[in-house]
């Protein structure tokens, strides 16, 4: 009796442990980033016009940068879960420091639940304000799993830059299995040591040629969409300017991963 | 990927090779504990109760197959949470179950309470999904998880707010056997004996059997149940042995059962 048990706990790891490998092989995910712009201000920190504008999109994952959390200047209200609520989308909310009274930081609405969430505060020596990676796992509806994370790089310098990046480095790329997504406002441009930097690690998704910011007329890119291991393929890309609601554009795009 | 295909081949083989050269007496699972082992009872706490070092927490629960919110609104408790005095320092709904693209319970609970709002799945997502809503007004430092075999849990990590916060990380999950609690101490024991405490349920059947197992295969813990014999499962508080659950007591709110919890930091 336990000989067959033995045998058939192999044969179920077996039947069950490539199957869930096999998963995780081919994903598909539709993102969307944005950078609020100092917390929603110029939608007046209102939630319906960002329900309105992601809603038409239907994106799995939403990477907000700039948002604020019960800050005064914000009506000290919560318009992360006020936008989830009117979205049916889970919130995660990552403070990379304190502001008004509240928050600022960024965040993440993902469709499915996320089981497993965290954040990575990186603060420089010389930075003026510490810089928050918030970042989620999920399971997909087909079984496999994929981590987001939202970024919002220093404005101060490219060195300040790369070393966020580091520090968010250490700790997502530690699990070189899930694969992951990071994407949000880098503050540096194309040719930038930053953005050199960020591609030793990271697949840019979306290419380099689209202008990001301002909304009213984009002359420069400082917002990416980056893939964790390089075996990501951006199927579809687009850049959209709405002056209603940031300074910067939204980058939305439909992602598929294949495992080697 | 190529290495775990590599482990399970190389664990498939190990195993065969076992199976194969034992003998074939089947002998089941010994439920003798290990004579290497020894069992733990945890130290009587204190008499006395300091209340500035209380979490409280409020879990509803129907503690059988049922999600809380099939024939109640939401909503309907938001009142109970704003006025809530003390002020409870998490609040838990099992179940908060949903289907993709609908309103979410534990999200239209916090947004109405100026709470955050966290969810803990105990099932794979699909279009429907079984799992508890969390609620609190602490900011989650993170959303730590375990998801092997048949367990899956996931905690919050807070600092609590005590006379002297403490970071503390709540778990919640639904246990339908021992090998998701062998699980569970395996790969978070340190953090079950020193800072975690999990408040879950789970299924009548295994109650006694996982608590004797807990006796000689963990440490510096405390556990207490709540429940009937009229429920499918019972409400456990896991703690560490520097805490201790003080009070748990079954009420109602709104036509939902719940139970109020405090645990002390000891």
């Amino acid at each position: 009796m336990k000989r067959i048990l033995c045998i058939l706990t192999v044969m179920l790891l077996g039947a069950a442990i490539p199957q869930g490998v096999a998963a995780q092989q081919t994903l598909s995910l539709r993102v969307l980033s944005l950078n609020m712009k100092e917390g929603g201000s110029y939608a007046s920190y209102k939630a319906q016009p960002y329900v309105d504008f992601i809603r038409q999109y239907n994106p799995d994952v939403v990477l907000l940068q700039e948002m604020d959390n019960f800050t005064s200047r914000n009506g000290n209200k919560d318009l992360l879960t006020e936008i989830a609520a009117g979205l049916g989308m889970f919130p995660y909310y990552a403070k990379s420091f304190t502001y008004q009274g509240g928050g600022f930081g960024v965040a993440v609405l993902s469709k499915y639940p996320y089981f497993k969430a965290g954040r990575v505060i990186s603060s420089p020596t010389g930075a003026n304000e510490p810089r928050a990676c918030g970042w989620v796992c999920i399971q997909l509806p087909g079984g496999g799993t994929v981590r987001v994370g939202s970024v919002h790089l220093a404005v101060e310098s490219e060195d300040m830059r790369v070393k966020n990046l580091a520090d968010y480095n250490k700790e997502l790329l530690a699990d070189t299995e899930t694969p992951t997504i990071l994407a949000g406002d880098f503050n540096a441009t194309p040719d930038s040591n930053t953005i050199s930097y960020a591609r030793i690690n990271w697949q840019n998704l979306g290419g380099m040629t689209d202008f990001t910011i301002p909304s009213s007329g984009p002359n420069r890119r400082l917002d990416y969409i980056m893939g964790f291991p390089k075996h990501w393929t951006c199927q579809t890309f687009k850049v959209d300017a709405q002056p209603s609601l940031s300074d910067h554009c939204a980058l939305i795009a439909d992602l598929t991963y294949e495992a080697e | 990927m190529k290495t775990n295909r590599l482990l399970l081949w190389l664990f498939g083989t190990a195993a065969l090779a076992a199976a194969c050269s034992e003998s074939s007496s089947d002998e089941g699972t010994d439920p003798t504990p290990d004579e290497t082992k020894t069992e733990y009872i945890a130290p009587e706490p204190p008499e006395a109760v300091n209340s500035a070092n209380l979490l409280r927490i409020t879990c509803f629960t129907t503690l059988s197959d049922q999600s809380l919110f099939a024939t109640q609104e939401p909503t309907a408790l938001t009142a109970f949470i704003n006025n809530a005095s003390p002020v409870q320092t998490l609040y838990l709904f099992e179940r908060s179950d949903f289907h993709l693209g609908e309103p979410l319970p534990q999200v239209e609970i916090g947004l109405a309470t100026r709470s955050y709002s966290l969810f803990a799945q105990t099932e794979a997502t699909s279009d429907a999904v079984k799992g508890t809503g969390i609620v609190t007004r602490q900011l989650v430092e993170a959303f730590d998880a375990v998801w092997e075999g048949s367990l899956r849990t996931s905690g919050c990590t807070f600092s609590a707010p005590l006379a002297q916060p403490v970071t503390t990380t709540v778990y919640t999950s639904r246990f339908e056997d021992r090998a998701a609690f062998e699980t569970l101490v395996a790969r978070r024991s340190s953090v079950l004996q020193t800072s975690g405490i999990v408040v879950g349920s789970i299924a009548n059947a295994v109650k006694a059997d996982v608590e004797e197992w807990l006796r000689w295969n963990l440490k510096n813990y405390r556990i207490v149940f709540a429940g009937s014999s009229s429920t499918t499962y019972d409400l456990f508080v896991l703690t560490p042995v520097g805490f201790v659950c003080r009070s748990l007591e079954a009420r109602t709110e709104a036509a939902l059962p719940y139970y109020s919890l405090t645990i002390e930091k000891l």
